[in-house]
Parts: structure tokens; sequence; C-alpha cells
């Protein structure tokens, strides 16, 4: 309230150079003309009560995004479920068990069906559910609106109509898409803050029209009347087309004066609006899309598994009803206990066709169960129950933000267990988008004695280099006269993995040291007022003053500590403003056209405070690269102050102004080294004469309409910003986010190849690929871009743009061929190569004809740095690896620049950070740092892709296990369909008896701890290389079900044949052989899965052995139902079986038989080829890791993939280089020193 | 999950005062559990050297001993099986058997004799063994109905005993369907040095059978009054719950070839006894070629007689020792020790390429 009451009050109209465009354009700007569809909306304002009616009805504010609600839910949710092949068949199965083709009872059919699409559909409803209470919320927020008479009473949101009067707050969201009318600022304009729709964070200036600006009280409101003509409801947020007709008066509107719901009031104590569109019309609704629905890569091998599965199951049907028509025709007639003269057509040996095809469509039911319908199911579930485990990780926790990581679609889990390449936004991403103050150059002085962040990783780098070579050195002796000389070796490489560490922990410090946020400069030259020592005092005050007055920034008062907050467009400035603040220019004040600046140190020692009255804005945009102010300051004199890009700037100094230019270039290529952003600084003054000649010209190109206004625009605003006279530069440093250098160390040591795509310019990505260890000294860079000259020959003497065009196209060509050449002859194992290209050459490399050769250089190229990349490109790009290599990829950003990017690889993520939402809401996952990517990747993608593939591996194992033995019995049934089964058994059996093993195999199976994934980053190549879904380990699987098949049923057959199964003389009928073999079938698989799982919590155990108890519970239970119901299986466990010791022999050997050769084979692979997961897990096991803290360290550090980039690299290149060097000194004393490293 | 919901309503959520995010923020942090974070304690039990042998020699000591105790019961089983299909049809008839088994005039009375081989202990259970007789087939499986077999009040519930279901004038056939109308209809008369022996029917089947399933009031009814005739007859004055031959008889067996509990003798057998039978051969399982065989044996605690249960027994308890050797071996010539990092993928293969496998 108190800064909205500092403010009130004021013009600022003249601040922002838009506004400069009402004056004398109310009456110059004709109001739109237009009819016909698509502006047919007319809201009365003031009036909701005429909307409440057809033909003016418009849509209520109460919004929903629910899929569903409660009448379509049911019809709606079905068919989503049955849209699933799978699904669709057993459906289909479950409508034919109501016919007499059916081998099963209906309910047996229907019930696990029922079971899993009503489990699918809950799931379904729960979320639904909650975006019906998230909608509810919103909806029942309150809202102050006109209820007549001047009167403002609070309303729920949904109850808001078209054309009501809403009174909004600070820091309140408006309610609906409305129509500014006025605000508390005199002028009519409101700061709004934008950044659910478009992610961006600073504040956006809207104004009202001029003819409302006096409605700014609630008691004006008694008898407003205005109608509006607009536009109908449309996604375009930057758009809006409308006219406003109030007191017989027709003014035209335009996007500034609309507030979009879902943007928020900022700076602005409050604003009147009158409602336009409202719920499902406003601009945020209408843009609202869903993201593309991905799948895994393991989702869709198993379609094709559950094809072959399908093509097996129409065989083995087709075999069985052959072989039962032909039993039907030629043996059915001498069967005269089924009495084959009397039947129906699907048992007439008169017409055994017929009846072969209904018996098709029996056996095609029967054998169903190969299929798991409770496959889909059960991977939904543990699916979301990893998403859980991934939401609630606490290592992924971000305090700063407050943000966990999120698994937004849970059916990618396991693909992030097998990415290949890694796409990278850079700025947000791998920095911080958070700039600080470092250094600056003035009058040809360089300022600032702070180190960035890349100087210091040098600096530290340097450090363990040089250490390396002392223990070398120090070490080359015993190492000469030690047997095992690669203890020395290893010794090496500990330490640097020490080192790395103490860089992190360092590095954490120093984040602690800094107290000013966005200042990190150090020079006392210029600290505490001292620069009015220097030489060049003048110089630098107005540096100073550059800084303080050239921006668009809206200061705050800070009321805890006193000072100014900066709400500034992009974070350098605010480092500007901030860097000025500490030097004595303090920024205090804003009027619509002023800049009050107080002053400290200058001469007299006491603050004054200076106006700075500012006659012209010329925006910064990323065409012009500059940005300029023409200011009156309190002497009258008339200044132009202008920062940019260093290279546009150059280009327009005066002939005088070049006084220190070749200091400052000097200046600017240090920074630009340090990975710095820099700016360059320069002024002009004006005379007043020439700045009104000037300035009429710009008042005439600014109220002039057409479509050349802009480049009209463009050209005054040229012509001012020439001849200017350089001050200085200013260097600040873009962040690295913290622990990115590690974070791609670790990545790149878990086999991952990392591709950065930035807007930047190429120095800039350069510096930062520079510092995250991407690039190093002695790594070849490959740099391709259009050769400027090619392009200023052909310019000159070419002037078809085709040949032009065709030229550059053929020289990117030659360069990408030849470097494609350098690489292949590269005899240098360790060479490694960076490609860095821009966006100008992309656009010709990912030309069809170019793009597989561009791709196959990249993938060559141990780091691939694309800089200047339009949003459109980076998808692209994303696109072209993902399709040429055939790789899964990975999307990482933070803007909604990255969302192209980020939809288009086959898994998105999205920093949440300060950038706002976009990139999130287009995510598969979210992530709060860069960091957390490696635990997102290494722990959890290793072990989700583990736990996927060995889930659906057991989950086809067990149904082929179950289902053959159907197939066999049938052969002993003359294929009539029979199944030995009772119905409840094989309803229960995927349904109940084994689905909660294999449930709990997929959410807590861990191959190794999740600190030991990432101690041994090479683990997770076990994902990319695809070794536990291979076709290998499917079909093994699929053998060793087809193995208990056989085993199960011919073991069972034989043991109960055909004499008495117990000492009281009874033989064995098909109940007791039935539920006999369903035993062994329980125990065997669950003691199967009981061999696979390496990894026993209590649920686990709880599961496994839960249901083999279950299924003798079940039986029991079952059998004391009634015998109609029970049937033949009333009674059948306490009375015939359990008593019987033949029953529990048979139930042994057939389990033992069936796991031996997964245990011999487990055994074997265990003791001859272990992978290393094994050999760590025996490790641990043996506590060797806390025994042999040597040897656990030293196989840490080796375990990694051969790489090229990261901080290991670096160190590996120099310890090469040293023992190169070494060698060459030793080799003619001491011949038997190996180099077991390389 | 919810590009569109989250949107509008996500960001609202933030708009409240500082001091009330900074509350909402600390909550969002994940709350420690060893749960959450899949800290819980685990046993992750390995398979080395120690565990494969002494799994593989378990296995082996248990199912040896298993499978000599019940090779050792069922040698102790004594079965006597007598084929009389054939011989039981008088020679003029054996090129059209089936003439001779549906014909109501031929003599069906057969006696037969043979030796019992070894003492047999009473009980003495007496089987009957039907071959290719597809008891399993789905058509014939169904052809019942449980609940008129229960209960009288549920007599005219035949809707699943089609084609046996209702006589010619629509009143219900009890009991009804395909497996109680081929009721097997052979008779068994035996004598020892023309004493004859009781045939115990006691027990045979079983007790849930007889008490829950076929109930005692309900009586047989219209059976085999149609044209066409199955098997035996039933005795309309008899419940079914003491018609203990249709009651096992009903009990389907799982495969073609099957032994039903016939009776048993409760007198002891001794060695070299010569035992006459008497045959009613009434059952037609000539025009499908089975054979019709009559089975005495003895039991064991396994049952009768079983030799393959010993026998694999003994095979997998072997062959589990047999790979106990092995694995010790094969340990003792290449030792791997346990845990030994030269055998990470890294060190095998130091050029830095992977091989899993």
């Amino acid at each position: 309230m108190t800064r909205g009451r500092i403010r009130a009050k004021l013009r600022q109209s003249h601040l922002y150079t838009f506004t400069c465009f009402r004056q004398g354009t109310a009456d110059a700007e004709a109001p739109h003309s237009f009819d016909g569809p698509g502006f047919s909306r007319i809201v009365y304002c003031n009036q909701p009560q005429v909307h409440s009616k057809k033909p003016l009805y418009y849509t209520s504010n109460n919004i929903s995004t629910t899929k569903y609600n409660i009448i379509t839910f049911l019809p709606k949710a079905i068919f989503e479920q049955f849209r699933r092949v799978a699904n669709l068949y057993f459906l289909l199965a479950a409508i034919l068990s109501l016919t007499p083709v059916a081998p099963f009872s209906a309910v047996s059919m229907i019930a696990p069906l029922a079971f899993v699409v009503g489990l699918s559909m809950a799931k379904e409803a729960l979320e639904d559910w909650r975006r019906f209470i998230q909608d509810m919320k919103v909806n029942t927020r309150k809202a102050s609106i006109h209820k007549g008479n001047g009167v403002f009473g609070f309303k729920p949101w949904q109850r808001i109509r078209v054309g009501d009067v809403v009174k909004v707050e600070k820091d309140q969201f408006f309610p609906a898409d409305l129509l500014l009318l006025s605000s508390s600022y005199d002028d009519g304009i409101c700061y709004v803050e934008t950044m659910n729709l478009d992610g961006e964070t600073n504040l956006k200036v809207k104004r009202s029209l001029e003819v409302t600006l006096p409605l700014d009280d609630d008691g004006t409101f008694n008898d407003f009347r205005a109608t509006i003509k607009c536009e109908d409801p449309n996604p375009s947020l930057y758009t809006f087309v409308g006219n406003f007709e109030y007191e017989r008066q027709v003014y035209p509107l335009d996007p500034s004066q609309i507030l979009l719901r879902d943007s928020k009031l900022r700076n602005t104590a409050f604003v009147y609006g009158v409602v336009i569109f409202t719920g499902h019309d406003s601009k945020v609704m209408q843009n609202a899309t869903q993201s593309p629905s991905k799948r895994s890569r393991i989702e869709r091998k198993m379609d094709q598994i559950i094809y072959i599965l399908f093509t097996l199951l129409v065989v083995i049907s087709l075999i069985s009803s052959i072989g039962f028509a032909v039993k039907t025709k030629y043996q059915m007639p001498d069967w005269w206990y089924l009495q084959p003269n009397n039947t129906t057509n699907l048992y007439n040996p008169k017409k055994p066709a017929l009846s072969g095809i209904f018996h098709l469509v029996t056996a095609l039911i029967l054998y169903g169960y190969l299929i798991p319908i409770s496959l889909y199911v059960s991977i939904e579930v543990v699916k979301v129950l990893q998403a859980t485990f991934i939401n609630q990780d606490i290592h992924m926790y971000d305090e700063e933000t407050g943000n966990t990581a999120q698994a937004r679609t849970s059916n990618l889990n396991e693909e992030l267990g097998q990415v290949d390449t890694i796409l990278s936004d850079k700025t947000g991403t791998l920095t911080c988008n958070q700039m600080d103050f470092l250094k600056c150059s003035i009058a040809g002085s360089a300022y600032g004695s702070g180190s960035s962040e890349v100087e210091l990783a040098a600096a530290k780098q340097m450090a363990i280099d040089l250490e390396e070579q002392g223990n070398e050195l120090s070490n080359f002796p015993m190492h000469k006269n030690s047997t095992g000389d690669s203890w020395n070796n290893t010794s090496a490489l500990g330490a640097t993995e020490i080192e790395l560490e103490t860089v992190v922990t360092s590095k954490d410090e120093k984040e602690h040291k800094h107290v000013i946020k966005g200042f990190s400069f150090e020079d006392i030259r210029l600290m505490g007022g001292n620069w009015s020592k220097e030489p060049n005092a003048d110089v630098i005050e107005l540096f100073l003053r550059i800084l303080a007055v050239c921006h668009t920034a809206i200061p705050e008062r800070n009321e805890e500590i006193g000072g100014f907050n900066y709400e500034a467009e992009s974070p350098d400035e605010g480092s500007f403003l901030v860097a000025a603040r500490e030097f004595g220019f303090e920024f205090c004040k804003r009027t619509h056209t002023s800049v009050h600046v107080r002053e400290r140190y200058v001469s007299s020692g006491q603050p004054v405070e200076r106006e700075y009255q500012i006659l012209n804005l010329l925006e910064f945009t990323s065409k012009r690269k500059r940005m300029s102010v023409i200011v009156r300051d309190e002497d009258g004199q008339i200044f132009l102050l202008c920062k940019g890009a260093d290279s546009i700037i150059f280009d327009r100094l005066a002939k005088n102004g070049r006084m220190y230019e070749e200091a400052t270039t000097r200046h600017l290529n240090e920074y630009g080294e340090s990975g710095l952003r820099t700016l360059a600084l320069a002024y002009k003054k004006l005379e007043e004469s020439e700045y009104s000649a000037w300035n009429s010209e710009f008042m005439k190109a600014k109220t002039s309409i057409g479509p050349d206004r802009d480049a009209m625009l463009e050209r005054v605003s040229d012509a001012m910003e020439r001849e200017l006279i350089l001050v200085g530069a200013t260097a600040v440093e873009d962040k690295l986010q913290k622990g990115v250098p590690q974070c791609i160390d670790k990545l790149a040591q878990a086999g991952l190849k990392l591709w950065v795509l930035t807007g930047d310019k190429m120095e800039t990505a350069i510096n930062i690929g520079f510092a995250c260890s991407l690039l190093r000294q002695g790594m070849k860079q490959i740099c391709i871009t259009v050769n400027p000259d090619v392009q200023t020959q052909d310019g000159k003497e070419n002037l078809l743009l085709f040949t032009t065009d065709q030229a550059v196209k053929e020289n990117i060509l030659m360069q990408i061929t030849n470097n494609s050449q350098m690489i292949k002859l590269e005899k240098d194992p360790h060479a490694a190569f960076a490609l860095i290209i821009d966006g100008k050459t992309l656009e010709h490399a990912l030309a069809d004809d170019m793009k597989h050769q561009f791709l196959g250089l990249a993938v060559d190229c141990a780091s691939v740095i694309c800089c200047r990349v339009s949003p459109k490109q980076k998808a692209l790009v994303t696109r072209l690896v993902k399709e040429g290599t055939g790789k899964t990829t990975l999307a990482i950003g933070d803007g909604a620049n990255d969302v192209g990017m980020i939809q288009e690889a086959d898994i998105g993520v999205g920093i949440s950070g300060v950038e706002g939402m976009q990139a999130v809401m287009a995510s598969d996952f979210s992530i709060a740092q860069f960091r957390f990517l490696e635990r997102l990747l290494v722990v959890h993608g290793h072990w989700c892709y583990k736990r996927i593939a060995q889930m659906i591996c057991y989950f086809f194992y067990k149904n082929i296990a179950f289902g053959l033995t159907l197939f066999y019995f049938e052969a002993f049934t003359g294929f009539s369909g029979q199944s030995v089964y009772d119905d409840w058994y094989m309803l229960l059996f995927n349904v109940i008896l084994t689905s909660l093993p294999v449930i709990s195999l997929g959410v807590f199976e861990q191959d190794v701890s999740s600190e030991v994934c990432l101690q041994f980053p090479a683990l997770y190549q076990q994902g990319p290389r695809n070794l536990f879904f291979d076709w290998y380990r499917i079909f093994g699987w699929m053998g060793n079900g087809l193995y208990t098949s056989l085993i199960i049923f011919f073991l069972n057959i034989i043991i109960f044949y055909d004499q008495a199964f117990r000492s009281a003389g009874q033989t064995a009928d098909m109940s007791a052989v039935g539920t006999t073999m369903f035993t062994c079938i329980i125990c065997a698989v669950n003691c199967q899965i009981a061999l696979t799982m390496s990894h026993f919590t209590w649920i686990q155990h709880l599961f496994v052995w839960g249901s083999i108890t279950t299924w003798y519970i079940f039986l029991l239970l079952y059998g004391m139902t009634s015998p109609l119901f029970s049937g033949t299986a009333y009674q059948i466990l306490v009375e015939a079986l359990a008593p019987a010791p033949m029953y529990w022999c048979a139930t042994l050997l057939v389990i033992v038989t069936c796991n031996l050769p997964y245990l011999v084979h487990i055994s074997f692979q265990r003791s001859f080829n272990p992978m290393d997961h094994h050999i760590i897990q025996e490790i641990k096991y043996y506590r060797k890791d806390v025994e042999d803290q040597y040897m656990w360290t030293r196989e840490r550090s080796k375990a990694r993939q051969e790489t090229k980039i990261g901080f290991s690299a670096r160190v590996d290149a120099k310890i090469r280089q040293l023992r190169g060097k070494l060698q060459k000194k030793q080799s003619p004393t001491a011949t038997n020193v190996q180099t077991p490293l390389s | 999950m919810d590009p569109n919901g989250g949107s509008s309503s996500a960001g609202a959520a933030d708009g409240a005062s500082d001091p009330a995010a900074a509350r909402r923020r600390h909550s969002k942090k994940p709350k420690y559990s060893r749960f959450t974070q899949q800290e819980l304690p685990a046993c992750k039990p390995i398979l080395t050297p120690g565990w494969v042998i002494s799994s593989f020699i378990f296995v082996g000591i248990i199912f040896i001993p298993i499978g000599l105790a019940s090779l050792f019961a069922s040698e102790r089983v004594v079965e006597i099986v007598h084929r009389y299909d054939t011989d039981c049809v008088p020679a003029s008839y054996r090129n059209d058997m089936l003439a001779y088994i549906q014909s109501n005039e031929t003599n069906k009375t057969c006696t037969r004799t043979f030796l019992v081989p070894k003492q047999m202990k009473s009980p003495v259970y007496i089987y009957y063994q039907l071959d290719n007789f597809y008891q399993n087939h789905r058509r014939y499986v169904k052809s019942r109905s449980d609940k008129q077999l229960r209960s009288r009040a549920s007599e005219n519930d035949t809707s699943s005993c089609d084609p046996e279901d209702v006589t010619a004038n629509k009143s219900a056939i009890v009991p009804c369907g395909l497996i109680a109308w081929s009721l097997f209809n052979d008779t068994y008369g035996f004598s020892v040095n023309n004493t004859l022996l009781g045939v115990s029917k006691k027990n045979i089947a079983w007790k849930s059978d007889q008490q829950h399933k076929f109930g005692s009031d309900v009586y047989p009814k219209n059976f085999q009054s149609g044209g066409l005739i199955g098997g035996a007859k039933l005795n309309s004055s008899i419940p079914l719950s003491q018609q203990v031959d249709l009651i096992v008889w009903m009990r389907t067996a799982a495969l073609p070839t099957f032994r039903k509990l016939y009776g048993k003798i409760e007198v002891d057998l001794e060695a070299n006894t010569e035992l006459t039978v008497v045959i009613e051969n009434n059952y037609n399982t000539y025009s499908f070629g089975g054979k019709k065989k009559l089975v005495l044996s003895t039991t064991s605690w396994i049952g009768g007689k079983n030799d393959f249960l010993g026998i694999a027994y003994i095979t997998l308890g072997g062959l589990s020792l047999f790979l106990a050797i092995s694995f010790l071996l094969i340990y003792i010539i290449k030792p791997r020790p346990l845990g030994d990092p030269t055998f990470l993928s890294w060190n095998r293969n130091p050029a830095g390429h992977f091989n899993f496998n």
C-alpha cells in the first residue's frame, strides 16, 4: 500500500515510447472499422444483466479444465480405455463370453477387465477430481464487482459476467480479460506481471484510454455506460482489436488496454476494468493446449512384443481349431457319450468347418492369458509410484526456490535411463540469468579486481594440474621401483576426485559471501567514493550517470533495509542500477518525465537529489541492440545517453569519440575471455535546436500510420544515435548455476553427449563452454560460420541472391566435409573436437540436403555449441538429433523459447526457476536446477529403466507360462476348449495372485543404491545400451516362460496320470489336477520373481510370499463357500489335496524344476561374466568399500565413460601430456614403465 | 500432467503475500522418510559361490531322500491291471464288437481269473479304467446341473444339461446331462476259491460330494427313459447322495485315460491266490475303440503305483548335486574373488569400451 501511495497521482505517460504516441493521436487515429465474421462481440459496459440472455449471452467466468463431468465421465472414460488394442480385445472376449462359444463363465472374463479398466478409470477420475478442485479454488476466488449505484462488493470469480466493472487491487490476479478503464495513477497506467502467460518476469505497462481516466472512484460508476465492439475470443495474446463507444464517441482499442486473465497487477494500488472475455473465452484459456503425448522406447518395444504374442495367440488358436475340426469330423461321431447326432453347431461333426470357426473364437478367448490383461494397468500404477518417488526426492529439492522435482507425465520414467544426447539451453539453465556487475572499463582504464567463475575455475584447474605434476614427479622414482605401477596412477586419480570436490565446496562458500545481489565488484579505486580521486573522474561520473539514467527500470522502496530494489526488464539493467547505487548514484524515483538520482560523493559530500528530465526514450530491441535516452539535466543541457552492444556502439562513434576505443576494445576482449557479458556506453551532447528539429521529425514518425511507421521510427532513431562519444564498457557475469560444471562432468562420465543451444552470441557461448568444461584448451574447435569473404565477394560481384545463397551453402558444405575428413584422419585417440556453429549457418546446415553431413560431423565431435539459434531452430536441431541418430534425446530449458525443443525431444525437462512457467508447462519433468539432472538421470532414470524392463519381461514370462498350459491341456481334451482350471483361479491369476509382486519389483527394485549410481556413472550406460530390454533378453524370458509351462503341465500330468493320488484310493479328477497345477504356477512364478529381485524390503517380502499365502487362503475360503458357487473346487484343499503328500511333493518338485535353470543361469553369469552392478553389489556386500577405501576411490574415478569433455577430461589430457613428457625422458633408461591409463 | 488447468491456478496460488508463500514454500519440501527416499532397510542377497553350492547341495540332499521314499512306497504298492474289453466279447462277435455291446440279446457276463502276484493288504481298491474316453470334453463337462443334483427344489433347473435335459414330454430328467446319462455300468463280482468277496462301496466318493453336492432328497426321475439309453440306470428309490457310483463318475477326469474307484475289497489277498471276477460287460467303449481295464491296487502314502515321482526327485536331486560339484570345481579351477574390481568392465577392457555381456 505504501509503495502505491508514493507513486499515486503521478503522470508517467511520457516515460514509455508508446505513450508518446498518444500525443495528438486521439483524433489522428480513427476507430477501427470492422464488421463481419470474427468481430462480432458487443459488450455493454456496466450492464451485465444485458448479457444474461441471448443473443448477448456469453460464457460464464466459470472455468473448467476437467476432461469429464459427472455425465460424460463414464462414456468418455470408457471410450478412452478401449482405444488400447489389448483392452479392446479383452472387451470383445468379455462380450463373447456371454455366448456359448466362451470357454469360461462370463464373470471370469468380465471381472478382470472391469477391475483393470475400473482402476485406470479411477486414476483418471482422481486426476480429474484434482483438476476440479483446482478449478473450484479459482472459481470461488473473490473479486470486487460493481453492484450498482457506485457500490462495490465481493463476488466469486465464477459469477463475474461480461460487462461487469471490476476493481482489482495490487498483487491480485485479473479474474477475466478486462478493458482497463482507470488506475490509481491519474494517467491511467498500471503495471502487469505476465509470468503465467508468457513466462516473462519483467513488468509490462498497460494504459487506459484518456476518456475513461475520470472513472477513478467507486462512485463514478453509478451511471457509467459504454459499449465495446471487438473481436471474438481468440488465442493470440498480443493482439486485440476493438472499438470503445463512450458518450457517443468511438475510440479504438489496442492490446495495451487489455488486462489478461491470470496476469497480476503489480506496483499499482488498484485498477478499474470492464470485463470483455470471461472464462473459456479469455485469451489464456484459449491458449491452453495439450502438450504432445510421448511414449517411451520401452513401451513402443513392448507393443511389438504384444504383437508377437498376439501372433502366437492366433497361431495356437488356429492349431487348436484345426485340431478340433479334425477331431470333430473324424472321431466325434464315435463318441456316443457326447450324443454327436443331437448337437449344436458348436460341436457338429457334420459341419466341422463351422464348428472349427466357432472354436477359433473360443480358442482366441481361452488363450487370451498369453496377453497380460493387467500389464498396462500395472505399468501405470508402477509409473505413478515411481513418479511420486521422483517428486518426493529430497535431494532434488531446491531450498532457494522451494521447488521439488516434478514428474509431470509419468509415462517417460524409464526413458530417463536411456538418454544419449542432452540438448541444453544456456541462459537460465546452465547460467542463473542473474547478472553480477563485475568489471568495467572507463576512459580506457580497467576497474574491478574480482574474478569471474571462469577465471576461478581455470585457476583451480591450474592448481590441480600443477599438483598433479608435482605428484607425478615425486612419485616417479618410487614408481620405477615398485612392481605394480598402476598404484601410482590411481593415486593421482584419487587426488583429482578429491580436488573436484573441494572446487565444489569452495564455490559454495564464495556464494555465501555475496551480500549484494547483482554486485560483486571489488576495486577500491572506485568504491567508497574514491572514484572522484581518479584522473578521469569526470568521465567516471558520466559513466555512472549513464548507468543510473539510461534504463527503463522502476525503483521500489524496500522498507526493510531502506534502500531501493529495481524492477528492470533485463537482469543486466538491474545489475547496472545496483552498481550505480553502490558507487553513489542511487536512482530513487521515476516520474513520467524525469528520473531522480540521489548522488553522493559529489564534491560537497552531501547526497544531492538530481532530476533528469527524460525527453525521449529509444527502446532496446533485439534488432537495434542498443537503447538511448535523451535527457535534459538540471543545467538545461541535453544529452543523449546510449548503451548497447560493443560492435554497434563502435560503429556509431564520432571521430572525436574514439579516444578510448583501442583500450576499451582490449578490455572488452579480456572480459569476453573470462566469460563476461559486455556492453559499451556512450553519450553525445545535443544542442537545443538540433534536438527540437529531430524531435519534430521523431514525433511525425511516431504519429504516422501505416506499414512503414516502424521503419520510419527506426530511421529517425538511427539518425540521432550517431556521432557518439565512447565512455567505457561494462562487464557483468552471467553466473553459472550451482554445480553445473560438476554435473556436466558427471553426465559426460555417464556417457551422455551434451549439446548447448543458445541464443547468445558466439563469443559468450564459447566462454560459457569453457566455464562449464565443455571446451578446454587443446581441443580442436571447429567453427562453422558463413564465411564473410564469400558473402562480401559474392555480394559485390554477384548481385543475384540465389547465387549468393548457393555459394554460401556450398561453402558450408565444404567446411563440413573438410572437417569430417579431418576428424576421420585424426590418429590421436585422445583428440577432442568441438563444433561451434551459429544460427545463420545452421539455417543452411539444417536444410534437407545437408543435415546428414552436419549431423555426422556433430556426432563425431565431443561437444557441440549452437549459438544465435532461434526457438524454431532449437526444435529443428532436436528433431535432427532425435531422428538422425535414432537415440533418445533430452532437451532441457527454462524459458518460453525452449518450449519447441522441449516438446520435440523424447524427454523435455523444464527448469522451474524464475523464468515463469512456459517451459515447465510444456515439459515432461521439471527440476529446479540443472544440477539435479544428474540425479534425475543417473539415479532415477537408471532405476526406472531397469525396473520397468525387468517388470515387462517378467510379465510376459508369467503369462506365457500360464497361458501355454491351457493350450497343452487343450490337446488332451480333443481341442474342445475346456480349461483345466476353475474360472475363479484364472480370474485371480492376473489381478490378485501375481500382480503385487511384480508391482513391488517395478517400484522398489534397486540394483545398487543411489550413492553407488552417482559414484559409478558408467553404470548408466546399461540404459542407453539397452542391456535389459534387448531381444536377446526378451526372448530369453519368453523361453523361460515356455520351459516353465512345459514343466508345470507335463510333470503334473505324469504324476497324476491315472493312479490313486492319496492313500484313501481316490484318483485325481480334473479339479484336483487343475488346482495342483495352478498351485505350481503361483509358487513357481512367485519364486521366480524372488530370484529376479536383488533388493528385498519388507514390502517385497510381504508381496511375494503374501501372494503365495493368499492363494492358499483363497483356496481354503473358496472351498468353504457353497458348492453351487465353488463347484468342483468345493472343499478341495481341506478334503482332497492338503492331506495328500502327493500334492505337496508334486508342488515342490515342479517349483524347483522350474526355477533351477534360471538359478544355474544367473549363478553362471555372475561367476564368469559378471556385470558391473554384480561386482559392485559384491563389494558392498562384503563391505570391501569400507575396508579398502583406496580401492573404492580408485574404482570410482575409473568408473566413467571415456569422455572428452568435463573437468575430468581436462585432467586426463593434462596427465597424458605430462606422462608423454616423462616417458620421453625415461624411456632410454627404464623400458619397463608402462602407461596403464592410456 | 495437466498443462491447462495448472497454468491458471498454479500461478494464482503464488499470489499470496510473502509470509504465506514462505510457509507454503516450506511445506513443499518433501518430508524425509525412508520410504519416500527409497532407503528402506533391505536385505540384498547375492549369489555367492557359497550360496550357489550350498543351495544345490541342499536341493540334492532334500530331494534324494524324498525320491527314495516315494520310490520305495511305490514299489510296495501291488497293482493288478487286467484288460477285458476284447476278451469279454465272444469270439463270434470279435469282428463286430459294437453289435455285441449294443444288442440286448447277447450275454454280457464274462468270467475272468487271475493270480494275485504278491500279498495285497486290505483295503484293496478296485478301479475301472477307461481309455480314449474324453470325459474332459467341454461339451461333456458342461452338461450337468449342480443345482439340480443338490436339492429337489431345483429339479427343473436343467438349462445347462443340453442335450440330455428333459424328456420328450418336457419333464425334467434327474440327474440330467451327458455325464450322468453316460454313467459307467459294468459290474464286477469277485470270488476266491468260490467264496464271494464283498465289495464295499463305502467312502469311495468324497464325503463332501455326498453330504453337500448330491442331495439326500433328490431321487432319480425320468432317468434313461428316453429313446437313447446311455449307460447305467439308477434305482429311483435311492436318493442321489447314496448313489456313490454316480458321484464318483460325475467327478470328471482330467485326461482321456482315467481310472475311477469302483469299490474296495476289505480283506487281504494272499499271494498266488486265484481271483475270479465275474464281469457284466455292458458299457460301450467299442464304438470309439476305448480299452476297458479292471485294476486292483493297494495304496501307500503317495497313493497308487507311481515310480515317476520318485525317479523325478532322485534325478533332480542328483542333478543338483552334480551342479553343486561342477560349480565347486569351476570355482576351484577358475576362481573369481568376489567383489574383485579387476572384473569391472572398465578394468577388463581398459580401452574404455564397455562390454557388459
